[in-house]
């Protein structure tokens, strides 16, 4: 096949994903592409490629590997700003990532730079970079100080920006966006001030306003402001939108994650749910509506957002087929719902939890107060980390198991501020003693079906293939493959530092290429 | 939010120490996690080593003498509606989230908000304070937010020994087995004099921190034994283990590095997995009840 038809081909799939929206074949994931920022909208990050098999990929080999050179211009983009997190886009044999203020594209077959686009940066907190979103001829990213950049896809040069948040008020914007129809989806970042985190819809050509949501009520008539004591504490309730949403082309939803309430740990001024902090919410994307919400950690006071990604997939479930959604959260619960109408049908855990005292009728985990950070400290897991944080997880449809990159991790949480009235923070976590692990979820029962222990720190993004492989980032700056099945590890290599972002596959000129992100570095290894 | 773990300091020197010592800690232990616990950056804090910081970089740095007066120009006129933090009373609004205030750099914001107009406690008109007096306001009330944001230096530990010393002393030398390790008149003889209750809090739940783990021998270093199919067993401290190789250094100080078979028989020694298990079964007042006891071993 020549690179043109191939091309060709990538841009028809690409067309397909993002626009198909009555097929019943639209969680197909592409081979040949990996358009958005999970390879498709279900955010299974699960590749149907099958030429790397649990028996050969002791084959891999290397293809390339790309250096990001910021140049002098760069800012000193530390504290993850200059570390390769977001997932790369594959269209049309080329790679699209971006970094905090810069969006690359490489070609996927070498490794070559074709572009480097590096936005003038205004400050903001420079964490990282999660993606890029395409529609057409066009790119779009966000940075942290607050804008939405569209670029042309051929060449990197600037077609508009909008500005999307207010730097004053310490938001900033990382997450990947994403295109649904003619919606350009976005999000916002930070919990330093006591803001609202919403959803934006662009115009995917102008940046024109399509709708918001805010995560938290802005008037008393809104939905779920009964939760909050008082209007004045849901209008700066917090719930930023801080990780990339899925999608489900059939039913029309748009899966949201939102950000833990503020202030963060101190809470004597916020009594009650905090509604719509810390869930999964379900928004039609052409109204910006919420359709359903479910509640991970009602009344969070460990910072424990829910933004971990709401995995999309059809499986059966008491011997029916069922449409589901699933989330390991970051407050160690692990759910799965019905994605038609957020009803739970599984609440558990991935790793052990000591802050809850059961479910709710809705399945909604109950907070243990005694765990509530205190003045004298309270020894609580997980630590403010998370049991699970970022790092994208899998699931496979092949194995039927929900791949977690998961901490076991402890520590004392305090009040800082005891007073009636604290914002912002007023409180945090202080030391603490961590495993890393890979669970390996059945979503039918609700229990690990295996656990992998890393000897050392490791939790970074997972792929999981049809050829009953896991990749993910192992604890020696290494990517490791894993037998989906078992858990057995099989396969390492040794990269220049440890894994940053969450490996994708595609097959281009019948090879099968892998990538991954450590540092500032991207790898492509091969099976030829 | 609760973004990711990952962001440096209010206060750079003070926080790249501490994440030093987390990535020493993740490195060596296990760590915390993914990333290392971060503070908040100062908005304006620009272009340094640990990163560009929260908020825009033209963010004015607070000026402490001018805050410093500016506290005096809050209580003489500001403080009765607006509350000694700026949160806001009965009588005036939370000004820690103000958007004048938010948006305000040295007065550019809060200077024409005064001049058109506003109640001041005095008396006087707002209109009639000085341009400097702005300026030291303007300090004081981002001072006040700045407050508000993790890293802050308000925000400490405060009273920990809640507990009950005499209880903590029958846990130590009962239930807890504490003495099986460890002595009250031995090596923890004087620990209250040494460490302070936060620290001592902390360093009884998370032993170990940064030492040990592969570099010299100390009490809490991790070991390591591999027997290969045919051979002498090999011991020293553990330097590195995955799933595919083993290194340690031996009693000569020597680097040893296998490659994991099925063959190769690795076993590993943790001195504080005892400290590592008990997580799972402490209580909060088990806790407070023998730091309260450690605390008087002076």
């Amino acid at each position: 096949m020549s690179r043109k038809l191939i091309s060709f081909s990538s841009a028809c799939l690409l067309s397909a994903v993002l626009s198909a929206q009555s097929s019943s074949d639209w969680m197909k994931a592409p081979t040949d592409s990996w358009p958005t920022y999970n390879g498709d909208y279900t955010g299974r990050r699960f590749s149907p490629l099958t030429r790397i098999t649990a028996a050969n990929v002791d084959a891999l080999s290397l293809a390339w590997m790309y250096r990001v050179n910021l140049g002098p211009n760069s800012g000193g983009l530390g504290g993850g700003g200059g570390q390769i997190k977001s997932t790369p886009l594959q269209i049309g044999g080329v790679l699209y990532f971006t970094l905090s203020d810069h969006a690359i594209a490489v070609d996927a077959r070498t490794g070559r730079e074709l572009w480097h686009y590096a936005w003038p940066s205004r400050g903001g907190i420079h964490l990282g970079s999660r993606g890029a979103a395409v529609s057409g001829d066009t790119l779009y990213f966000e940075t942290p100080d607050c804008h939405v950049v569209a670029l042309n896809l051929k060449d990197g040069t600037h077609k508009w920006d909008r500005e999307i948040c207010d730097l004053d008020l310490l938001y900033y914007a990382s997450i990947a966006p994403l295109i649904v129809k003619n919606h350009l989806l976005i999000g916002v970042s930070g919990d330093d001030l006591d803001t609202p985190g919403y959803v934006d819809a662009l115009d995917p050509t102008t940046g024109e306003r399509q709708w918001r949501w805010y995560v938290v009520p802005q008037t008393k008539d809104e939905a779920g402001s009964d939760t909050w004591p008082n209007l004045e504490a849901a209008r700066h309730g917090g719930g930023m939108t801080w990780q990339p949403y899925t999608y489900d082309a059939e039913l029309n939803l748009v899966y949201v994650t939102t950000g833990n309430p503020q202030p963060v740990i101190a809470n004597k001024n916020r009594a009650g749910a905090n509604l719509f902090t810390a869930s999964i919410v379900a928004l039609n994307p052409d109204t910006g509506k919420m359709v359903w919400y479910f509640q991970c950690s009602p009344h969070d006071t460990h910072d424990w957002d829910a933004t971990q990604p709401a995995i999309v997939f059809d499986g059966e479930f008491n011997g029916q087929p069922r449409k589901l959604i699933a989330q390991a959260s970051r407050n160690g619960k692990f759910f799965v719902l019905d994605r038609t109408n957020g009803k739970a049908l599984v609440s558990s855990e991935y790793v052990y939890t000591n802050w809850s005292t059961g479910y709710d009728a809705k399945g909604q985990p109950m907070p243990n107060p005694a765990k509530d950070p205190r003045i004298d400290g309270a020894l609580v897991t997980p630590n403010q980390g998370g049991a699970a944080n970022w790092p994208p997880a899998s699931f496979s449809p092949q194995t039927g198991l929900f791949y977690v990159p998961a901490a076991q991790a402890w520590s004392m949480w305090y009040i800082y501020d005891p007073s009636d009235n604290p914002q912002g923070w007023g409180g945090t976590d202080r030391g603490g003693y961590s495993e890393s692990l890979l669970v390996a979820m059945d979503y039918k029962t609700g229990k690990p079906r295996w656990t992998h222990k890393w000897e050392g720190s490791a939790r970074t993004g997972v792929l999981s293939t049809a050829g009953n492989l896991v990749f993910t980032g192992g604890p020696s700056q290494d990517l490791v493959a894993l037998n989906a099945t078992t858990g057995a590890p099989l396969w390492h290599a040794r990269l220049n530092a440890t894994v940053s972002n969450g490996p994708i596959s595609y097959e281009l000129d019948a090879r099968q290429f892998l990538i991954v992100g450590a540092g500032d570095t991207l790898w492509a290894f091969v099976k030829n | 939010m609760a973004r990711e773990r990952g962001r440096f300091g209010l206060f750079a020197g003070i926080v790249l120490l501490a994440a030093s010592a987390l990535a020493a800690q993740a490195q060596g232990r296990g760590g915390r996690g993914a990333e290392p616990d971060p503070q908040t950056p100062a908005p304006g804090r620009t272009g340094t080593a640990a990163g560009i910081g929260a908020g825009p970089m033209d963010y004015p740095a607070v000026d402490a003498a001018a805050a410093d007066r500016g506290r005096s120009v809050w209580a003489a006129e500001c403080i009765t509606c607006h509350g000694t933090q700026a949160r806001g009373t009965d009588n005036g609004p939370n000004l820690i989230r103000s958007l004048v205030v938010l948006h305000d750099r040295t007065g550019s914001e809060l200077g024409p908000f005064l001049k058109k107009g506003h109640p001041l406690q005095s008396g006087q008109a707002s209109a009639r304070l000085t341009d400097a007096q702005i300026t030291d306001l303007s300090h004081f009330l981002r001072q006040r937010v700045n407050d508000t944001l993790r890293g802050s230096p308000i925000f400490v530990v405060q009273n920990v020994l809640t507990g009950d010393p005499n209880a903590g002393q029958a846990f130590f030398n009962g239930d807890g087995k504490c003495t099986q390790c460890h002595s009250a008149t031995g090596d923890l003889a004087g620990i209250g004099g040494r460490l302070t209750p936060v620290d001592l809090q902390q360093r009884f739940l998370f032993p170990g921190g940064a030492r040990g783990r592969g570099a010299g021998p100390n009490r809490s270093a991790v070991t390591v034994t591999v027997t290969p199919a045919s051979g002498t067993p090999v011991s020293g401290v553990l330097v590195q283990m995955d799933d595919f190789d083993v290194s340690l250094r031996d009693e000569t100080g020597a680097l040893r590095v296998f490659h994991r078979t099925p063959a190769l028989k690795v076993v590993k020694t943790d001195p504080l997995e005892t400290h590592h298990a008990m997580l799972r079964t402490l209580t909060d007042k088990q806790i407070h009840d023998v730091v309260a006891y450690l605390e008087k071993q002076k």
